[in-house]
């Protein structure tokens, strides 16, 4: 995890901090104070240090800190704006936002698009899609051949992109998703407001 | 079905789509769209689909956007007004490079504009009961938020027992979108002879009184045989829209003529309103009309039921990205609450009402009152226990061809704590 040192850690934040982000986020001032207690407990877990780590982000997510999965890590990856290996509160608030309620639907589309564009290439190729086909079957009871996991991947790909050039681009994307909006479900969690 | 569903019958399929849908014959054209006769290939079930078009070459960005936004519109508003007897159901959403295609069932009947060429005009208790269908389609698409703003009898389908089904939304309004902060429209929109006067002023407008309006003019149209407000030129019919003069023919009751003068009122907040129409005399007068037979088919209004019944009209079948959002690592509500009591898996070789039958049978056996509610394609059945309190929830989705996605999720762990390993168990071995 490396040294955090770099990081001011404080117990509070300063009551400026709190309004700006109130300003510049879809939550009230209210609604960031009751951010920062979830994010105290969350960040004092483990390494007491006011700064969620992985660990600490899967044992609040999952009741298990040792819980390995590609989708806990690539949200870990998004929170993480500042590329550090830890999510600071600022961010933590900054990056909830997006299953705020309120939330535009077209900044939830655009989350989505870079959760499951797994190398950041700016689209997300068929290897992707099938990548994180893999990954949910083996974390649940959903026991699918090779064959049917091809022929969804296939044919989900042959929906969503529409111009075929074998990547789904972020417009491709957006028609794709507003065809089928409970695709983004979990993108609104009902608890943020 | 009937004879006219064998190809032997004469009607030629030529294009197959996406290997699912054989198109035939054209059953109609709008500004981009077309429709056709269509059949399932693996139901063998005749269908309507509707293909609309994306502009080939947009003089702008903006107007392919406009062209875009207008098929976006038309299906979130087919899907947020699924589940009324009288609304067009839509079956599936099928989109190509250059068109998208919405699978409608069929209404064997045609339009209500043919049968009117047909016969003529209609007697007064046949109108009457095609009213009463258009008038309860309307009140439950808007009070999904949907206004419709082209009702007329080219839009108007009959089944095949000659019901009504209210279709084309193509230029309707969703009160939550495209309403101003007064809630009220601006654009102009409709068909001349139907359009309301609050339309033609270019004011903004109440889009439920004016699908008042324009059903007001249906109804005289079918009775009388001819428009309330015709003349030879657009302006000389926009000036009797104005004034809101017509004539009614006198075989018209007396009822009638005041159900139609209510509804062709041109000040728009004098207007009835739709829930008022169902009390006027003439939609009451055979007694029991079939509003009470429509009225008890709805849904429960408590809000679970009601969240419930809509989710369950939103699923079609599950694509790759649909698996994905199943990730518990995408749930980020264990943060804030409880982890979600959810299991899910996949079984073979069965139908989905099989799986219902028999979560069905498991919950009755445990004394819990089940609600089923089946859809093309998805099913689902609700276990509430004596004080309605929701104990469990079982939804079935179609995976692949063969392959069903059974979710089970337990919503209270306090009653029969043996139900829910008895359900995981029973439902994985509903194919024995």
């Amino acid at each position: 995890m490396g040294c955090a040192s770099s990081k001011q850690f404080k117990r509070a934040p300063r009551h400026g901090d709190a309004a700006l982000l109130a300003k510049e986020t879809t939550f009230s001032l209210d609604e960031v104070k009751a951010l920062y207690e979830l994010f105290e407990k969350i960040s004092y877990s483990i390494f007491k240090d006011g700064l969620i780590h992985k660990e600490e982000f899967q044992l609040a997510l999952f009741r298990n800190s040792n819980r390995k999965n590609l989708f806990a890590d690539r949200i870990f990856d998004l929170f993480d704006m500042k590329r550090n290996g830890v999510i600071e509160f600022d961010e933590f608030v900054r990056s909830l936002q997006f299953f705020h309620p309120d939330t535009p639907m077209a900044d939830k589309i655009a989350f989505a698009f870079r959760l499951y564009d797994l190398r950041g290439t700016g689209s997300i190729e068929r290897e992707e899609l099938k990548e994180m086909v893999l990954a949910i079957l083996n974390e649940s009871d959903l026991l699918l051949s090779d064959d049917a996991v091809e022929q969804m991947v296939d044919q989900t790909f042959k929906e969503a992109d529409l111009n075929g050039d074998g990547r789904i681009d972020p417009d491709e994307w957006k028609a794709f998703t507003s065809m089928n909006p409970a695709l983004l479900k979990y993108m609104t969690l009902p608890y943020l407001k | 079905m009937g004879p006219e569903d064998s190809p032997a019958a004469g009607e030629s399929f030529s294009k197959i789509l996406q290997g699912r849908y054989e198109l035939g014959r054209v059953l109609g054209r709008g500004g981009s769209s077309k429709v056709y006769r269509a059949r399932d290939i693996r139901t063998g079930v005749s269908v309507a689909v509707k293909a609309v078009r994306k502009p080939h070459h947009p003089c702008s960005p903006e107007m392919a956007a406009a062209a875009r936004r207008s098929v976006e519109r038309e299906l979130a508003a087919l899907r947020r007004v699924q589940g009324h007897p009288h609304v067009m159901r839509l079956l599936d959403v099928l989109a190509s490079r250059s068109t998208v295609y919405l699978v409608l069932e069929l209404a064997r009947g045609g339009t209500l504009l043919s049968a009117m060429d047909e016969r003529g005009r209609f007697d007064e208790p046949a109108a009457r009961r095609l009213f009463v269908q258009l008038v309860s389609a309307l009140a439950h698409v808007h009070s999904r938020g949907v206004f419709h703003r082209d009702v007329k009898p080219e839009n108007l389908l009959l089944d095949e027992h000659g019901d009504l089904k209210l279709t084309d939304f193509g230029l309707c309004v969703l009160a939550d979108r495209h309403l101003g902060a007064d809630g009220l429209a601006a654009t102009s929109c409709g068909s001349p002879a139907y359009v309301a006067p609050e339309i033609l002023y270019k004011k903004r407008y109440d889009a439920g009184k004016v699908d008042v309006w324009s059903s007001g003019v249906a109804l005289f149209s079918l009775t009388a045989g001819y428009l309330p407000f015709n003349d030879g030129n657009l302006m000389g019919m926009y000036r009797k829209i104005f004034s809101g003069r017509f004539r009614c023919p006198r075989w018209f009751s007396p009822e009638l003529r005041s159900l139609i003068g209510r509804m062709l009122d041109p000040d728009a907040d004098m207007r009835i309103k739709i829930c008022e129409i169902m009390e006027h005399p003439w939609v009451q007068q055979d007694g029991t009309s079939s509003f009470d037979i429509i009225q008890a088919r709805s849904s429960d209004p408590r809000p679970e039921v009601m969240k419930w019944e809509a989710e369950m009209e939103q699923v079609r079948e599950l694509n790759a990205f649909d698996i994905i959002a199943f990730a518990s690592g995408c749930d980020l509500s264990g943060l804030f609450g409880p982890l979600p009591d959810r299991v899910r898996f996949a079984v073979q070789g069965v139908d989905i009402g099989s799986v219902l039958d028999k979560a069905e049978e498991i919950g009755r056996k445990e004394g819990f009152t089940v609600r089923r509610k089946e859809e093309v394609g998805c099913g689902g059945v609700m276990f509430e226990a004596i004080g309605r309190e929701v104990i469990a929830l079982v939804r079935v989705s179609r995976l692949l061809e063969e392959m069903l996605m059974v979710e089970v999720e337990r919503a209270s762990s306090s009653e029969a704590p043996n139900l829910w390993e008895r359900l995981q168990l029973g439902l994985k071995l509903s194919n024995d």
